[in-house]
């Protein structure tokens, strides 16, 4: 086989290996691609909205839960006659007879009758009351100038005596 | 879309693209018509598989589709598609699974695209020669292999096939020119 022979073997192997057309038409996929992106974009982004929402309402409502006042209990009350334990439970009622009687220590066979006072807030707080800061002036005393004195050193003559001959 | 499909020979590449950009999206399923073909062959020729390259050409043209703003013009349709098809073409290839997938052979290689005729005696020793060079070409090194294909495909002149590849023209031919040249040596060492 000449060179000529050869290329038009490579050619035509070569083009038995690619010659091909897609097995199915590519338009109507594309095309329903396309328009399933194009169109449904409000479809795919409700529920993502919806998710979003209810995660956010949920976190909403934890946190009011939290928040909710707690009920407090009214200090305890001694025991009272039943049909006064309805309006013992009241929190913002306060009977004007702290001690009640005991089991069959009423006076007379008759139960005590609770003054009924107006609302009051048995928690109240009441404000502490601040003396006001009143700021003054330091006085200082202005600082003495210390002079030191410093004795003089007196330095004696020095001596020096001979070497011994021994060399000690 | 009516006056798309009445007036199909007429219009131009350019003035689809313009009637796309101009909201009638309808318009370009008649430029898929037109190129399917190239760039399903180019996403053949780089993954040597026809479900892939559907895929492929499928996945191109969308893309293709919602990047038509980014079209210029500076080169025709058809290499634009068929660049963004070798792109992802590419992409695939270099995945660890394609290539897993493409040594496991479950794929359908580049072979027997066209099943020999019946032939007579005379012709059953140029069937089995190219058998053999199809052999051949699987065994190039890719890029060698891929530059070959593309031109034997015959959608592009090398020119644009460069182009679709972003190398230059010359580096191109180099690359054809080279394939043959060792496809000639082994087929004289066989």
């Amino acid at each position: 086989m000449n060179d000529y022979d050869i290329d038009r073997l490579i050619d035509t192997a070569a083009g038995q290996m690619i010659a091909r057309e897609p097995e199915r038409p590519l338009r109507p996929v594309v095309m329903a691609s396309i328009r399933e992106a194009d169109a449904p974009a409000p479809r795919r982004w409700i529920w993502a909205t919806a998710a979003v929402a209810a995660v956010f309402n949920a976190a909403i409502a934890v946190g009011v839960w939290n928040r909710a006042p707690v009920p407090v209990p009214l200090p305890s009350v001694p025991a009272r006659p039943t049909a006064d334990r309805a309006l013992a439970r009241a929190p913002v009622w306060v009977y004007s007879t702290p001690q009640a009687p005991t089991t069959g220590s009423s006076v007379g066979g008759q139960s005590p009758s609770p003054v009924r006072l107006p609302p009051a807030d048995p928690f109240a707080i009441e404000a502490l009351e601040a003396e006001p800061i009143v700021f003054s002036a330091i006085d200082l005393p202005p600082l003495e100038n210390e002079t030191v004195s410093i004795a003089a050193i007196e330095l004696s003559d020095l001596t020096i005596e001979p070497l011994a001959a021994s060399n000690d | 879309m009516l006056l798309v499909r009445a007036s199909t020979e007429q219009v131009t590449d350019g003035e689809l693209v313009e009637q796309v950009r101009g909201g009638n999206s309808a318009a370009f399923g008649e430029l898929v018509e037109r190129h399917q073909g190239a760039v399903y062959r180019a996403a053949l020729a780089a993954l040597g598989n026809t479900a892939d390259a559907e895929d492929v050409a499928q996945e191109a043209l969308v893309l293709a589709y919602r990047r038509l703003d980014q079209f210029r013009g500076d080169a025709s349709v058809k290499t634009w598609m068929v660049s963004i098809a070798w792109r992802l073409s590419l992409t695939r290839r270099r995945r660890i699974i394609w290539k897993v997938r493409r040594m496991m052979g479950s794929d359908t290689e580049l072979d027997g695209v066209r099943a020999p005729e019946p032939s007579p005696e005379g012709r059953m020793q140029m069937v089995e020669l190219i058998a053999s060079m199809r052999e051949h070409i699987r065994g190039l090194p890719p890029k060698l292999r891929d530059a070959l294909l593309l031109t034997a495909a015959g959608d592009l002149t090398q020119e644009e096939i460069a182009a679709a590849l972003q190398i230059p023209a010359a580096t191109f031919r180099g690359r054809v020119r080279d394939a043959r040249l060792r496809l000639k040596q082994k087929l004289n060492k066989t």
